[in-house]
């Protein structure tokens, strides 16, 4: 893993969400530029390198948001765990796997993150968060491919088809 | 007390989708504070959050953590307007007895002192009552469409 690389994709990311990814919103829902990186690293490096690419991803997406600072990053690094952790039970190179897997643990990320805020904010109406929870999830599955291409050309991928562990 | 309007461009929104802010080219350089109310076509947009040499963030009405008092430029009503996340807001303890009907305008309350009066918030388009609630469920819309403006007036003290 090329950390200086990881850096890197991690401020576009961060420039491109805080940005421009408002021009491209359906509704209240825009694609959330971090969650794949978090899963293409769960499915990439081993455990230590991933718990820090994620604690680094979390604090990149706590910096450019409202809110308590740190709770994205606590987030990142469970949602990173419980895909390295069962990572070798699946086909992590086919396309297919990508997206479901990043449309599942997006939905359970976006579930998660409303009842922290519905605890602290009581503001939140129930049906319009399922629904925009649902459209975010399935908007940031579908930016997988491309994303999951660009990382990929930025770092070695041959480890998400051969080698275990 | 005199306020002043310090023009500034819209130039972040915020990398998450349940939080609504903005981020503007004016901060502290430019005599923007905390808790200054921004505004864009002679409507709320929200307050000045957290402030920067260059920059502030500014926390807009639908923010799930925005509470504004309002009332009810019809009934003159007392509510709070209540962001949810997205693009409508809620009006709280809205009284049962209220004869609030859709296109009613909401407009801000110097109650708290942190809002001028009368500056336009939302207007109303939908409301329910039901059986045995002390209050109405009620939905607006914020009279400023934050996904098609791209500068707006910070009004400092």
């Amino acid at each position: 893993m090329r950390w200086l690389t990881f850096l890197c994709i991690l401020f576009c990311i961060s420039l491109f969400q805080s940005t421009q990814m408002h021009w491209i919103n359906l509704g209240p829902a825009v694609p959330d530029l971090y969650f794949p990186l978090v899963v293409f690293y769960s499915f990439l490096t081993d455990m230590k390198r991933n718990t820090f690419a994620n604690w680094l991803t979390g604090m990149s997406k706590d910096l450019f948001s409202e809110g308590s600072f740190g709770i994205n990053s606590v987030f990142f690094i469970a949602t990173g765990f419980f895909i390295w952790s069962f990572r070798e039970m699946l086909y992590r190179g086919h396309l297919v796997t990508q997206i479901l897997i990043t449309f599942i643990f997006s939905f359970i990320y976006n579930v998660v993150y409303a009842i922290h805020l519905a605890i602290s904010f009581h503001s939140l109406c129930l049906s319009e968060t399922i629904w925009m929870i649902f459209c975010c999830s399935l908007y940031t599955a579908m930016s997988v491919p491309v994303l999951f291409w660009i990382f990929g050309r930025f770092q070695p991928t041959q480890k998400l088809f051969f080698i275990q562990g | 007390m005199k306020k002043t309007p310090v023009p500034a461009d819209i130039v972040g929104y915020d990398a998450s989708n349940f939080r609504k802010s903005i981020t503007i080219n004016a901060g502290s350089k430019q005599g923007v504070k905390p808790n200054d109310i921004v505004v864009s076509d002679n409507a709320l947009v929200g307050k000045v959050t957290t402030v920067s040499g260059r920059s502030s963030v500014v926390q807009l009405i639908t923010d799930p953590a925005a509470r504004i008092p309002g009332r009810v430029v019809q009934t003159r009503e007392q509510v709070i307007v209540e962001g949810n996340a997205t693009a409508f807001c809620k009006l709280k303890y809205a009284p049962r007895w209220a004869q609030l009907k859709k296109g009613d305008d909401i407009v801000t309350s110097d109650i708290g002192g942190l809002y001028p009066p009368s500056l336009p918030i939302a207007t109303v388009v939908e409301n329910e009552l039901k059986s045995g609630a002390l209050f109405q469920s009620v939905k607006v819309l914020p009279r400023v469409n934050i996904s098609k403006i791209e500068s707006v007036l910070v009004i400092t003290n």
